[in-house]
């Protein structure tokens, strides 16, 4: 995916939202376009229904109209975006009491997955299950406890670079890279019980 | 698991796998890939409908006054260019009221007045009698043609007529043609005009 192209894109749409009027539908437009369903995908991996996942999708475009003269280029504009994004799902959250919101830093997250790791419990396999199947399934167990390493291997599968991927989960590049390696060792673990396909295939 | 596994692992994951990374690492990660794969379209089971959720978030903004409308940045200096224009329109419009405040009442004035004998004039600070039949009407014109100019005019009623002493600087030749055209008077090398023009009104 040229990222590149993508940022530089984004940054012209918003500017038209900026500039209000005509040139605002032109960006708002062109900006949905891009996002909307990246944003909806975060959400779903993130627990929320599609209903929900949909409205807080609106939710968030508003506020980046509303709010889009307080950008002021401190940090990338991809980061901004999706800083906001994940806002408005933590305040929906808030609201529902569906899920504490948290803005947890590295520590914090780290913290709160060992705490679920220790809960966990590693399923046998039902009989006759092919090694697509558990690998699936194991892949769901992961996102459901693990929604944003499961949603940046999403990134990742889909092709998109650390820059990006940075952006979506508000890290730094280094602490991405850092991540997405964490991960693809916690994801091996909820794989354990396809190894015996794995080494009989 | 070292760095370039962890690559190996990646590019596979990502569908572009290293024909020289290990066998097992890139069949597992090609698996999981496809699983993912799985995994999203089960989320995405009601499929984005981008074109509709386009539509409904664009009445909304409309709705709560987000889309349509320039932007504070734009409205500011909109809103102030207004202002200025009003101001300058109100002080010319002032000047223009103080000085016909300042004239004899003239009653049932008509543009168009006769102005043929002052097109004759064509000197610097004179004194020129000028016999019109209707001396209301033409001092009107002289005064209205004098104002667009801005030149000072002084009125001054008289027991057959009106004085009109008009002064002023002369600027520019587009001011210096309509001069002509209009008073069929020529501005003084130094730009200063001055003259005294008596209309009378014809026995």
């Amino acid at each position: 995916m040229p990222i590149t192209d993508s940022t530089m894109d984004a940054q012209r749409s918003f500017t038209m939202i900026r500039q209000g009027g005509k040139l605002r539908d032109q960006g708002v437009t062109s900006l949905y376009r891009r996002y909307a369903a990246h944003f909806r995908k975060f959400y779903l991996y993130q627990g929320l229904n599609v209903a929900d996942a949909d409205d807080i999708v609106q939710e968030a475009f508003v506020n980046i109209v509303r709010h889009c003269n307080t950008y002021n280029g401190d940090s990338p504009l991809e980061a901004w975006l999706w800083r906001i994004a994940r806002n408005c799902m933590n305040d929906h959250f808030r609201r529902t009491k569906a899920r504490p919101a948290e803005n947890l830093d590295d520590d914090g997250w780290d913290a709160l997955e060992q705490e679920s790791e220790a809960m966990r419990t590693v399923d046998a396999p039902p009989a006759k299950e092919s090694l697509e199947d558990c690998v699936e399934r194991g892949f769901a167990e992961f996102a459901k406890k693990f929604s944003e390493r499961a949603h940046v291997l999403s990134l990742v599968m889909e092709g998109f670079d650390t820059a990006h991927i940075a952006a979506t989960i508000q890290r730094t590049p280094g602490a991405t890279r850092e991540f997405i390696s964490q991960s693809r060792k916690r994801i091996e673990e909820f794989l354990l019980p396809c190894r015996d396909y794995l080494s009989a295939a | 698991m070292n760095k370039d596994e962890d690559q190996d692992w990646l590019d596979a994951l990502a569908g572009k796998p290293n024909a020289y990374a290990d066998q097992e690492v890139t069949r597992r990660a090609t698996l999981l890939r496809q699983a993912i794969q799985r995994h999203g379209a089960a989320l995405n089971e009601n499929e984005f409908d981008t074109e509709a959720g386009l539509q409904k978030l664009k009445f909304r903004m409309r709705r709560e006054g987000l889309m349509g409308t320039e932007s504070s940045f734009n409205n500011f200096v909109k809103r102030w260019a207004a202002i200025i224009a009003s101001l300058i329109s109100a002080f010319t419009f002032g000047i223009a009221v103080t000085r016909f405040a300042m004239l004899p009442t003239i009653e049932g004035v008509k543009s168009g007045g006769e102005i043929v004998e002052i097109k004759n004039l064509n000197s610097f600070a004179q004194k020129v009698p000028v016999y019109v039949s209707d001396p209301t009407a033409t001092a009107q014109l002289v005064i209205s043609e004098a104002i667009k100019l801005r030149l000072n005019i002084t009125v001054s009623a008289t027991p057959d007529g009106y004085n009109l002493l008009v002064e002023g600087l002369v600027s520019n030749s587009i001011e210096q043609n309509e001069m002509k055209n209009v008073l069929g008077i020529s501005k003084s090398a130094s730009g200063n005009l001055l003259f005294q023009i008596q209309v009378k009104a014809k026995d």
